[in-house]
C-alpha cells in the first residue's frame, strides 16, 4: 500500500512537472516592453540598432536607455538570435570594439525580468525585454516573438 | 542667530548632497582585456635578419604578443566623459603605460570633440587594435597594421554622425602630434611626429563598413639623422669638399620629412561570412626608406558553430629611395667610410675607427632596407567561453629583401605559428 502510494505521488510529481514545462514552453514568448509614456511604433530594426549601440534615440528622437539580461540566459540568447541577429560571443565581440574604442557603454545587464520589468515601468526613457508571463500593467508590449 | 547656523547646515548638506549626486553621476566603468601567446618560428634559418621575425624566433616565446589592458570610463553626464586606458604588453617587459587618456564631449546630436591623447583611427581595425578578442585573427595584418610607433596620438578629433538613409556616416577630423621614443633592442629611436592633420570616414551600410584615412604630418626619426648627420660630418672632417649638399643630406636623413598616408578599405560580416580587405600607402618625401611604401590584404572567414576559420593573403612593399642610393653611390659613401675606418685605426685613433665601423655598419639598414613580401594565414578561432576565444594561427610568408648594392635580392620564407587565447571582462 505504501509503495503504491509512494509511485502515485511520484508519477503525480512527474506530470506536473510535464505540465510545468509543457505550459512553459507554450509561454516561452519574449516581449520587448517600453514604458506606457513611451508611443513609439518599434521594430526589431529599431531594436537591434539600440541594443547595438548604433543609435540611443527612439524613431520619434527621444531618448533610450536599453536595458540587458543576464549572459548565458535561454531568454538573452533568443534575443539577440532573433532581434539583433547575434550570438552571445559576436555581440560580445561588437561590444568590445565600442567600449575599447570609448565609443560607447553596453546596455547595462539587470538580474531578472521583474527588474526589467520595474526598471521599465518606473523610467520613461528604458526599454527591455522580459518573458511574456512577467509582463504587467505597468509597461507597454512593444512587440513580442 | 539660530537660523543663521540652519542656514549654514542647509548650505553643507545640499553641498554634501550635491556631492554625492555628482560621485553617483560619474561612475566609473573598468573593462579589460587581455592576450596570452606563445610563438614559434619554425625555421631560424629563414628568418630575414637572422634575429627574430614578427617578434618571435626558435625556440618560441611568451612575450611577443602577450598583454593586458584596463580601461577607465567614466560618463560625466551632459555629454562629458573621461576615458583613460592603462596596457603593459610583454613585447615592452610589461611595463605599463597610459596609452590614452582623453575626455569626450557631445557638442551636438551630430558632433562630439575628443581631446587627449588617443589611438588614430588609420585602418578599419585600427581603433580596436590591440583587442584581440574583437576580431578572428591573433593581430590584424601586420603588413598594413604596423605603424612603427605612430599608433597613437595627443590632440584633438572632431567626430560627425550622421544617418543619410540607411547609411551612418562618421567623420574624425585630427589635429595632433606625437614624440615618442621607441626601444629598437639595444638602442632607443625618438620619434616624432608634428602637425599632424587627419581625415578618417567610416560609411556603414547594414552588414558593410567603408573606411577611408587621409593624413599629412611632419616626421623627424632620430635614427636617420644621427646615422646622416654622422656620414656627413665624417665626409667633410676627411675632406671639406666631400660634404654632402643640403638635398643629398635631406635625403639621407628624416628630418621634418612630410608623410602622407592614404588608406581605404571595406568589411563585411553577415554572421556566417565576413571578409575584409585594406589598402594602405606611406610616402615620406626626401626620405631614404619609403618613398612609396604600399601594402594590402583580403580576408575572408567562415563561422562554423563557435569557431571562426580565416585565410588570410596580404603583401607588403617598401623599396629604397632610388635618389637615396644615388647619393650614396654618386658620393662613394661606404668605401670612403671603410678607408677612412682603417687609416684612423692604422692611426692609433681607435675611437674615430669605432665609431666609423659603426656608421658603415648602419648603412645597409637604414638606406639599403629595401623590402617586399607577401604572406598567407591561416587563423582559427573558438569562443570556448563567453569573454575568452582560443585562438591558432599559422603564416607563410615570402620575403626579398632588395639591399640595391650589386650582391643581389635576398629570398627568405618565414613561417610563424601563434596560439593563445584573448579575453575581455
Amino acid at each position: 500500500m505504501n509503495w503504491m502510494k509512494k509511485a502515485v505521488i511520484t508519477t503525480s510529481w512527474v506530470a506536473l512537472s510535464i505540465i510545468a514545462t509543457v505550459s512553459g514552453m507554450a509561454s516561452a514568448e519574449t516581449a520587448v516592453i517600453v514604458n506606457p509614456a513611451n508611443s513609439a511604433e518599434l521594430t526589431a530594426d529599431d531594436v537591434a540598432k539600440l541594443y547595438l549601440g548604433k543609435t540611443n534615440k527612439f524613431p520619434d528622437s527621444s531618448t533610450a536607455t536599453a536595458y540587458d539580461q543576464k549572459e548565458g540566459s535561454a531568454l538573452r540568447q533568443q534575443f539577440l538570435d532573433a532581434v539583433v541577429g547575434k550570438s552571445e560571443s559576436q555581440m560580445k565581440s561588437h561590444w568590445s570594439r565600442l567600449i575599447f574604442t570609448g565609443k560607447g557603454v553596453p546596455p547595462k545587464a539587470l538580474d531578472s525580468d521583474a527588474a526589467v520589468v520595474a526598471e521599465v515601468a518606473s523610467n520613461p526613457e528604458a526599454i527591455g525585454f522580459v518573458d511574456s508571463g512577467a509582463v504587467t500593467g505597468d509597461v507597454r508590449v512593444a512587440f513580442t516573438f | 542667530m539660530n537660523l543663521k547656523r540652519i542656514g549654514l547646515r542647509t548650505g553643507a548638506l545640499a553641498a554634501a548632497v550635491a556631492m554625492a549626486g555628482t560621485a553617483q553621476a560619474s561612475d566609473v566603468m573598468i573593462n579589460g582585456f587581455a592576450s596570452f601567446y606563445y610563438g614559434n618560428v619554425m625555421d631560424q634559418a629563414e628568418i630575414p635578419d637572422g634575429d627574430s621575425h614578427r617578434g618571435y624566433s626558435e625556440p618560441g616565446s611568451f612575450q611577443y604578443d602577450s598583454q593586458f589592458g584596463l580601461q577607465f570610463t567614466s560618463q560625466i553626464g551632459d555629454g562629458l566623459s573621461a576615458i583613460a586606458q592603462m596596457t603593459a604588453e610583454g613585447r615592452d617587459g610589461y611595463k605599463s603605460h597610459l596609452s590614452w587618456a582623453f575626455m569626450k564631449y557631445e557638442l551636438s546630436d551630430s558632433w562630439t570633440v575628443k581631446m587627449g591623447r588617443q589611438r588614430v583611427p588609420f585602418f578599419l581595425f585600427s581603433d580596436f587594435q590591440k583587442v584581440g578578442y574583437a576580431y578572428s585573427w591573433v593581430s590584424p595584418p601586420n603588413e598594413v597594421y604596423n605603424l612603427g610607433g605612430l599608433e597613437n596620438t595627443d590632440g584633438v578629433m572632431f567626430e560627425h554622425h550622421t544617418d543619410l538613409g540607411s547609411v551612418t556616416s562618421r567623420l574624425n577630423l585630427l589635429f595632433g602630434s606625437s614624440s615618442q621614443t621607441t626601444n629598437f633592442g639595444s638602442f632607443d629611436i625618438d620619434i616624432d611626429n608634428e602637425n599632424q592633420i587627419g581625415m578618417f570616414w567610416d560609411l556603414t551600410y547594414d552588414a558593410l563598413t567603408f573606411h577611408l584615412t587621409y593624413t599629412t604630418s611632419d616626421l623627424t626619426i632620430s635614427s636617420y639623422s644621427d646615422v646622416g648627420n654622422g656620414i656627413n660630418a665624417t665626409l667633410t672632417g676627411i675632406n671639406p669638399a666631400l660634404a654632402l649638399s643640403e638635398d643629398e643630406l635631406d635625403l639621407m636623413t628624416i628630418d621634418e620629412d612630410k608623410v602622407t598616408y592614404l588608406g581605404a578599405g571595406l568589411s563585411g560580416d553577415w554572421g556566417t561570412w565576413l571578409a575584409a580587405a585594406e589598402y594602405a600607402s606611406i610616402r615620406i618625401d626626401n626620405s631614404p626608406v619609403s618613398g612609396d611604401r604600399s601594402s594590402w590584404y583580403v580576408f575572408t572567414g567562415y563561422r562554423w558553430d563557435a569557431y571562426t576559420f580565416g585565410l588570410t593573403y596580404a603583401a607588403y612593399s617598401s623599396p629604397n629611395n632610388d635618389d637615396t642610393i644615388d647619393v650614396l653611390e654618386s658620393k662613394n659613401i661606404e668605401p670612403t667610410l671603410q678607408m677612412a675606418a682603417a687609416g684612423a685605426a692604422a692611426n692609433g685613433d681607435s675611437f674615430a675607427a669605432y665609431g666609423i665601423s659603426q656608421l658603415s655598419a648602419a648603412i645597409p639598414g637604414v638606406y639599403r632596407s629595401g623590402e617586399e613580401s607577401s604572406s598567407y594565414t591561416l587563423s582559427v578561432r573558438y569562443d570556448f567561453h563567453p569573454s575568452a576565444a582560443l585562438k591558432f594561427e599559422y603564416i607563410q610568408e615570402d620575403v626579398t629583401l632588395m639591399p640595391d648594392d650589386g650582391t643581389g635580392d635576398q629570398e627568405f620564407s618565414p613561417a610563424l605559428a601563434r596560439i593563445g587565447v584573448d579575453l575581455v571582462f
